[in-house]
């Protein structure tokens, strides 16, 4: 939470992840289950979440005035 | 309205502005001793100190903080070209500069240094402080030097002389006070000013400079021991607290599935659509049984008493036979797994699948994937992108780019498929740098092919950019909006000035605040993208779950599959708020730590469940609700009365102008709606409903001919000529009966009659016309008229067209004449009989052109009149359509339809929701309770789908969509917003004696509640209205829309299905652009409005 940066390293590999594992599944390389597509889904959504906390607390220790 | 903050940059400029330079300067260093961060203080400070060595001093601090400011770094090489004066320390205005992240000892400010020697210490000379030894002179020699090593910053020559002072003398209160100024610890220096007021207890400027030091020791300790204790037990007590709420939330969200789907069951199986289904399951068995030939060997009577065995015995075993709330349950229970049973669905080219692979849950397990990848790759860009953006929004911020972001954030209300179209027309119709979209059979793929994953990806491009466009702005203006206003706060102001370490602030006063906001906007952000999906799916032909679920709907026996895909919708949404709610928990530890979030009937709710005053609570709280409607109803007559009237009421009409005038945006709005508006009345007026109804339809007739037969097919509207180099021809209409035309009558033997019309006209276009047809009416007894037909171009040539007897209502399609065209060397007639036989290229000839008509009438009181349609290519304002329809009455008749749609859905859906949030806070107790617990069932219910079931499966009218859409818009995220402000105005002094005086519930609703929350309703409702317009636009592009009347949407379905890829580009723009200028008019009017109404955005 106090290091941005990590945050949107997480957050990237999250989002990154909610792409990769419907194209394994669209591809067959992945065998599609509810619990995968709804975890791709989930760590695509919490990706982008830690993405902006992680931009706005980044933009504010930058930006001051 | 927020006050602001006396010590600010802003007002430090002020005053500079006034010539108080002296106060800027005070309020600058004010400023840095609570932010020595500060680079824009520091520059401003290098302009208010007088020294050079200052001003370098200044600019050099500005410059450690931001190294890569030219400005400070010109500043700087300006400053050295004059020369230092010596010794310039003692000069330099001291200001504690701290490094980042490494706090320091806090330093004093540079005016009390330099009143050390001068001002109201003691000194030697106060008989009260006077130690009375007799080396008392060579020790104010002594702190003099110190105090001028003191006023230099020579910290160390002034604590050794201060030292030996002390040495010879401990009780030397001066000696004391100044040490104060050079120890090296905070404790240190308040140990000696504690000795300082012990040997004069009446230095009021020790004992106030004791106070300071004391309270910033104080907030020090705090702001470091804080994050330390708390990191300390942060671990277990947070994982315990966010443990709890995450479980407590999850049975909560899993709860309202469950009421999401029964809900979802409820509405398929109105009228049995569901028991009729399993029903036909039934009937297929026993078909399949029927034919097996083991039964042929078994008598007639005997077969039937089986099969009537069989067919009970199969109802029972699916439940058919329980009563309707045992059968739901069922049907509940295989819902929430998916376990729906088999469908039968037809694939894109036609294939029906169906057998034990093809049920409902792996329909769903095989197309899911595809919108998740669609979603997951928008994602994966607006992560990055976003992150950039914010970066680069928040340094220049105010800069055209912040302001093209903020403008298109406007736009952003467009549903994705929107974007798609215009997308598709770009990219594959203009650019042609991809690829129309083409629909993918996932059951010929050969999904290891590496052709299959080059047709994926190219084919997803469109999509993703859809998505990612109908959401980027959208999120980075409520990202960038939020995070202004909560920056400004003059709580982050206080913070700071407390001298809270820069994390602390970020997290506790800017992002808890701010973030909620941000995240549940993305929230319902995300929610919408899968909304509109459905659309986007069709549009690009994506194998997801959208496009399943259109098809699905499409053929009434697969509701199994339509409520397998409204549960997984259900369930993703139910994702979307969880991780929300886990965000929150995260973010903000205050949530769910409070009773609020309980359920409705917790332990100590229940014991106030009576059953009677439940149904007390029940009658009372129904009855308030329409009393206080209809009370207000009628109070709005009354309401207008008191209106200010004359010259008062039309200041505060000059009043409310004023204030809109100042946002030229909320002016264009304004302008744009009004203009809808007058279109409208317009169109009403002049197209009647019923005529519009009658033309839009394209079997209207007229005479036995079609309304259209004169209208060229497909043509673009004339304007386009004006930005043409090549003319396209108009459409040209000439009829015998017209007076000027030339028709010669001459007497033959035998009662015939010799008739000759001629009719010449101008041609001068670049290009040829599309068609040419001649209509004949004739009047005859027995014998048909005789015509022939010649065509003499502008060079003198006369061709022979055709010669024939014309029956009373002959058409002539001269453009499809086969035998003409042989005769024109194989070229069609609307080219060959307009051709310069001269030039290379074909190439129009210009000039006048005639067409004779001779004709031979064989009875006395026969006549043939004719009509020469040439079809143009451009045709009206707006152009045609594929059923030669002009498009001018589609486009108008949707400004009403639209209008009426997004406003009535606004109204009903504002008004509702906040009467029932009033309702709900006024009563408080189960009705607040089952209020919110509908809010959370509601949010994910996924409306548009519900929506289109409700059409496949109940009404084809808009106006019942529309109020299927109002009402699960009712209970959504704004009835929670409207709550939090009731729970503000209830507290009012004002509401409070209204209870005292016994006002009655719906007398505080309407008349006390509602008022104050009308100014944060207006911009609200008016911003709603595109979302609705959209939602008809969306509903119509899938082909969801009143059969009879036509909508923009309606229009942009024909296009897109009816060839306008093809070229015919304007068929699609037009109504899009409609639908866009009208989205952004409101948008921009409630953006304008909700900054009037809300002072904190007008500086955003």
């Amino acid at each position: 939470m106090d290091n941005p940066k990590r945050l949107i390293i997480i957050g990237a590999i999250l989002v990154i992840f909610g792409f990769v594992a419907p194209f394994m599944m669209v591809l067959g390389y992945l065998q599609s289950t509810f619990v995968l597509n709804f975890l791709s889904y989930t760590a695509s959504v919490v990706g982008v979440f830690l993405g902006m906390l992680g931009a706005a607390l980044y933009v504010r220790t930058q930006r001051k005035g | 309205m927020a006050q602001e903050n006396p010590v600010s940059l802003r007002n430090a400029l002020n005053l500079l502005e006034k010539g108080d330079k002296a106060g800027a300067k005070a309020l600058v260093v004010q400023i840095l001793i609570a932010d020595s961060d500060h680079e824009i203080a520091w520059v401003l400070l290098s302009y208010l100190v007088e020294q050079p060595e200052q001003k370098r001093d200044a600019l050099n601090q500005a410059l450690r903080i931001n190294p890569g400011n030219q400005k400070v770094r010109d500043l700087i090489s300006q400053l050295e070209r004059i020369p230092r004066p010596m010794p310039a320390r003692s000069q330099i205005p001291v200001i504690p500069s701290a490094q980042p992240h490494k706090p320091v000892e806090p330093q004093d400010p540079p005016d009390l240094r330099e009143s050390i020697a001068s001002q109201s210490v003691p000194s030697e000379s106060d008989p009260k402080t006077r130690t009375g030894e007799p080396d008392s002179y060579p020790q104010a020699a002594l702190l003099t030097k110190a105090a001028d090593y003191l006023k230099a910053r020579d910290d160390a020559a002034a604590r050794t002389i201060l030292h030996e002072i002390l040495a010879q003398d401990p009780k030397n209160a001066r000696a004391w006070y100044m040490a104060s100024f050079v120890m090296k610890t905070q404790q240190g220096r308040i140990e000696a000013l504690y000795r300082t007021l012990q040997l004069a207890p009446h230095d009021q400027k020790a004992r106030v400079r004791l106070a300071k030091l004391k309270v910033e020791s104080e907030q020090q300790q705090q702001a470091r021991s804080l994050p330390v204790s708390q990191e300390s037990k942060f671990d277990w007590q947070a994982f315990k607290r966010i443990g709890k709420y995450v479980l407590r939330r999850g049975l909560v969200l899993f709860l309202t599935v469950v009421v999401g789907v029964y809900i979802t069951i409820l509405i398929a199986n109105m009228g049995g659509h569901v028991d009729e289904l399993i029903r036909g399951i039934v009937a297929n068995q026993l078909l399949a049984i029927g034919q097996s030939e083991a039964f042929d060997q078994i008598p007639v009577d005997e077969r039937v008493a089986y099969m009537e065995q069989m067919e009970w015995q199969l109802e029972e075993s699916m439940g058919l036979h329980e009563p309707f709330f045992l059968r739901s349950i069922r049907w509940l229970v295989h819902g929430l797994t998916l376990n729906l049973g088999e469908v039968h669905l037809t694939s894109w080219f036609g294939v029906v699948f169906s057998g034990p692979d093809a049920t409902a849950q792996q329909f769903v397990k095989r197309h899911l994937p595809y919108t998740l990848l669609l979603i997951g790759t928008a994602n994966v860009l607006f992560f990055f992108t976003s992150v950039s953006a914010a970066l680069v929004l928040s340094r220049k911020y105010g800069s055209w780019m912040d302001r093209v972001s903020a403008a298109m954030a406007s736009l952003s209300s467009a549903p994705s498929w929107i974007f798609g179209i215009f997308l598709i027309l770009l990219l594959a119709g203009g650019l042609r740098v991809l690829p129309f979209p083409k629909a993918i059979d996932l059951n010929y793929a050969d999904f290891s092919d590496i052709r299959y994953i080059r047709l994926l990806l190219t084919q997803m491009i469109m999509p993703v950019l859809a998505i990612f466009l109908s959401v980027f702005f959208q999120g980075i203006y409520a990202w960038r909006t939020f995070f202004l206003i909560y920056s400004q706060e003059n709580y982050v102001e206080m913070g700071r000035a407390k001298g809270l370490p820069a994390h602390l602030l970020e997290r506790r006063y800017i992002l808890r605040p701010t973030l909620p906001y941000v995240l549940t906007n993305f929230a319902l952000m995300m929610i919408a993208m899968w909304e509109t999906s459905l659309a986007l799916e069709i549009l690009f032909y994506w194998p997801g779950i959208g496009s399943l679920f259109v098809k699905a709907l499409s053929s009434y026996t697969q509701t199994p599959l339509v409520i397998a895909i409204v549960v997984a919708f259900a369930y993703i949404l139910v994702i979307t708020l969880f991780v929300l709610d886990i965000v929150y928990a995260i973010i903000d530890p205050r949530v769910g730590m409070g009773g609020e979030n309980r359920m409705a009937f917790s332990v100590g709710a229940r014991r106030k469940f009576i059953f009677r005053r439940w149904l007390h609570d029940l009658v009372t709280g129904v009855m308030d609700f329409f009393r206080g409607i209809l009370d207000w109803l009628c109070s709005i007559p009354t309401w207008f009365r008191r209106l200010p009237k004359g010259a008062a009421g039309m200041r505060t009409l000059a009043d409310s102008l004023r204030q809109i005038k100042k946002f030229p945006s909320a002016i264009v709005g304004l302008a744009i709606i009004l203009g809808l508006i007058g279109v409208s009345i317009y169109t009403i007026y002049a197209i009647p409903y019923d005529k519009a109804v009658e033309l839009w339809r394209a079997h209207g007739s007229e005479n036995g001919r079609s309304v259209w037969a004169k209208n060229p097919r497909n043509a673009e509207p004339v304007w386009f000529n004006l930005f043409r180099r090549e003319k396209l021809p108009e459409t040209l209409i000439l009829d015998s009966r017209d007076p000027d035309v030339d028709v010669v009558y001459e007497q033959k033997q035998n009662g015939m009659t010799g008739i000759t019309i001629s009719l010449p006209f101008e041609y001068d276009y670049d290009t040829f016309p599309d068609e040419i047809t001649l209509f004949f009416e004739s009047r005859y007894v027995a014998k048909m008229p005789h015509v022939s037909l010649f065509w003499l171009t502008p060079d003198g040539r006369e061709i022979r067209l055709k010669s024939f007897s014309a029956d009373p209502n002959f058409e002539y399609r001269l453009s499809l004449d086969d035998k003409l065209s042989r005769k024109l060397n194989g070229l069609s007639p609307a080219e060959g009989l307009f051709i310069d036989p001269q030039s290379q290229a074909p190439m129009p000839l210009k000039g006048t052109y005639e067409l004779r008509v001779e004709a031979i009438t064989f009875e006395e009181d026969s006549q043939i009149d004719v009509e020469y349609v040439l079809y143009g290519k451009v045709y009206g304002l707006a152009g045609t359509d594929h059923h030669r329809r002009d498009l001018t009455i589609a486009l108008l008749w949707g400004t009403p339809v639209a209008l009426a749609f997004g406003l009535i859905g606004a109204i009903g859906t504002s008004l509702l929701s906040m009467f029932i949030a009033a309702l709900g806070v006024w009563r408080g107790g189960w009705v607040d309770a089952t209020v919110q617990r509908i809010t959370e069932v509601n949010l994910i219910l996924p409306t548009l789908p519900i929506a289109i079931m409700i059409y496949f499966l109940y009404s084809r009218s808009i106006w019942v969509i529309l109020g299927v859409i109002i009402l699960l818009n009712i209970f959504g995220s704004a009835i929670k917003n409207y709550r939090a402000a009731f729970l503000q105005v209830k507290q009012s002094a004002y509401v409070e004696g209204a209870i005292a005086y016994g006002a009655s519930g719906s007398r505080i609703i309407l008349h006390y509640l509602v008022p104050r929350i009308m100014p944060v309703l207006l911009p609200q409702l008016v911003i709603l209205v595109p979302g609705f317009i959209f939602y008809e636009a969306t509903l119509a592009y899938l082909g969801l829309s009143d059969p009879y009347l036509p909508t923009w949407g309606k229009l942009v379905y024909d296009a897109v299905t009816n060839g306008a890829y093809a070229g015919y580009y304007y068929w699609i723009l037009e109504p899009l652009m409609l639908l866009m200028v009208t989205g952004l008019a409101f948008a921009l009017l409630g953006f304008s409005l909700d900054r009037v109404v809300n002072p904190r955005l007008r500086d955003i």
